[in-house]
């Protein structure tokens, strides 16, 4: 447990004094600044526009640092043969992993709590620009705090691909590439599936209809993670449904952290 | 380091490349500003459902962008080429399909979209359904397809079962149930059409928006008071006068109304039926 803590920390100062996260800070930023002029040419449903732009540069950044720092991170460490360094000393592999793991995850976690702050101040001078018109409806803080928890646990599912990936390919690039895609099968099998079974434009087979459906079961259904409609448009919140949510998408992360300990400990990085 | 006559070389190819520079930059600003996007417009002539699955985690600030786009080339003006409204119409339904509860798109959709006539009023009908079904706690959306219905379809059955259901709605105003109850009735159009803007008018949250209602209720006053002359010059003299202003030659009105909604605030006129 020690030196899973210890290359958290060190995984963690690596990180906060990349530049790559400095860059993301101060794009972030600016995009929260656009939140505060572009809310302007709207009219109605105000609150939603600052939600959708707020959320958007909260998952930019997320991915962000998912793709730069954290693919880049790992990928470097082993390419650059500096994990050495660190499994030739009492530490074994599968420490190693879960130590970059929770060390990205605690990045990960502080830019969402820097940016999701930035956001609510974005979002107060909205308000008051606005006169209070930019409050959504039925606006609640626990609502806000489940909507954010639920954007961090996707992005901690995405992190997680990207370990697996990072791991199995022997290029940083085609990781990249590989967690892109996932990310974005993640984003629309369900819009996919729906289409398929609902037959409204186009007639597929059965066979293909199945195909998909099982296909669906392999890669993380990210949408289910998104909640923004229900903060936006202050929708009813299903307990049940986002503790299964929850349950699924630590589920899944758990599990794919579980294969690449197991692929890395097989792996000949010499 | 360059000596002289590299150095005269260097600056001379300088000149020429900022020239060469300013005269490009000038002829692709022209280019630009023959394309500006509150002159022209276009659509992606996908499916909403293949922007659903292309935006993934960001449909919702797509379809932020959609309506934006389609509002920046309706601005103020007054007519809306053929081509441009089929743009604008499929960025209505793009917009609203990503995003089904959005109400800025539910409005400039019933403010735009119907008022084309023809086979326009359908769709802005069927797009402001997806907001009926989305937007469960909101009367508006039934309101406005009531509206349609009624107004522009001339279909009052429909009219009346949408805004009867309508009214259901916690927090619909009352009035919603009797103006269903009305439109089951034939005739009286105008005054249910101003009834209903009335409605609109109590509801309406921003100046703007009141502002745009009281114009079009004044522009239906109008039509009502130039259709009640209409009716007393028909029965004095047997048929529709040849123009409004022989309303007036015949001492049936004192003036002609002025249309708000028009910038030489004239009523369209054809053989006895009025519009604005």
């Amino acid at each position: 447990m020690r030196y899973i803590w210890l290359i958290m920390k060190v995984t963690f100062k690596d990180g906060i004094r990349s530049r790559v996260l400095f860059g993301i800070t101060i794009l972030s930023v600016l995009l929260f600044a656009a939140d505060v002029v572009i809310t302007n040419l709207f009219s109605l449903d105000v609150g939603k526009v600052m939600i959708d732009i707020g959320f958007a540069a909260l998952s930019l950044a997320g991915l962000s640092v998912i793709f730069f720092l954290g693919i880049g991170m790992l990928s470097q460490d082993i390419h650059n043969k500096t994990v050495y360094m660190v499994i030739s000393r009492p530490v074994t592999r599968s420490q190693y992993i879960i130590g970059k793991f929770g060390g990205l995850t605690l990045i990960l976690l502080v830019v969402m709590a820097i940016l999701g702050a930035l956001a609510l101040v974005s979002f107060g001078v909205g308000s008051l620009l606005l006169e209070g018109s930019a409050l959504p409806r039925n606006f609640s803080w626990p609502i806000l705090m489940t909507t954010l928890f639920f954007h961090f646990l996707s992005l901690l599912v995405v992190l997680s691909i990207a370990f697996f990936f990072t791991i199995i390919s022997s290029s940083m690039y085609l990781a990249m590439l590989f967690t892109f895609c996932v990310y974005f099968i993640g984003n629309s099998i369900e819009t996919i599936v729906k289409v398929l079974v609902k037959g409204e434009f186009i007639t597929p087979s059965r066979f293909y209809v199945i195909l998909m459906k099982g296909i669906s079961w392999f890669f993380p259904n990210l949408a289910a993670f998104d909640i923004k409609a229900t903060l936006a448009y202050g929708l009813p919140q299903d307990v049940t449904y986002l503790l299964w949510t929850g349950v699924y998408g630590f589920g899944y992360s758990f599990i794919l952290i579980l294969l690449t300990l197991m692929v890395f400990r097989q792996k000949d990085i010499c | 380091m360059l000596n002289t006559k590299d150095s005269k070389i260097c600056l001379c190819l300088l000149v020429v490349a900022i020239a060469i520079y300013a005269g490009s930059a000038l002829s692709v600003q022209r280019s630009r500003d023959r394309l500006d996007p509150t002159q022209v417009i276009s659509a992606l002539q996908v499916r909403p459902q293949v922007l659903e699955i292309l935006s993934g985690e960001f449909r919702s600030l797509l379809a932020d962008y959609l309506v934006l786009k389609a509002s920046v080339y309706l601005g103020g003006r007054y007519s809306t080429p053929d081509t441009c409204k089929k743009a604008v119409s499929i960025l209505f339904r793009q917009s609203a399909t990503l995003d089904p509860r959005f109400f800025q798109t539910c409005y400039l959709v019933q403010g735009i979209e119907p008022w084309w006539k023809g086979i326009w009023v359908k769709k802005a009908i069927t797009t402001l359904e997806l907001f009926r079904k989305h937007r469960d706690w909101d009367w508006q959306p039934g309101f406005f397809i009531g509206f349609d219905y009624f107004y522009f379809l001339k279909d009052n059955l429909s009219a009346s079962r949408v805004l009867m259901q309508t009214a259901e709605i916690p927090n619909a105003p009352p009035l919603l149930g009797l103006l269903g109850a009305r439109l089951s009735q034939q005739g009286g159009q105008t005054k249910a059409s101003i009834a209903f803007l009335e409605t609109m008018l109590d509801t309406a949250g921003k100046e703007s928006a009141k502002t745009e209602i009281k114009r079009r209720i004044e522009a239906l006053k109008g039509v009502l008071k130039l259709e009640r002359g209409i009716t007393m010059y028909r029965a004095r003299f047997g048929h529709p006068p040849d123009s409004l202003e022989c309303l007036v030659e015949s001492g049936i009105l004192k003036d002609v109304p002025v249309n708000p909604c028009r910038r030489d605030g004239r009523y369209l006129y054809n053989r006895g039926k009025v519009g604005f």
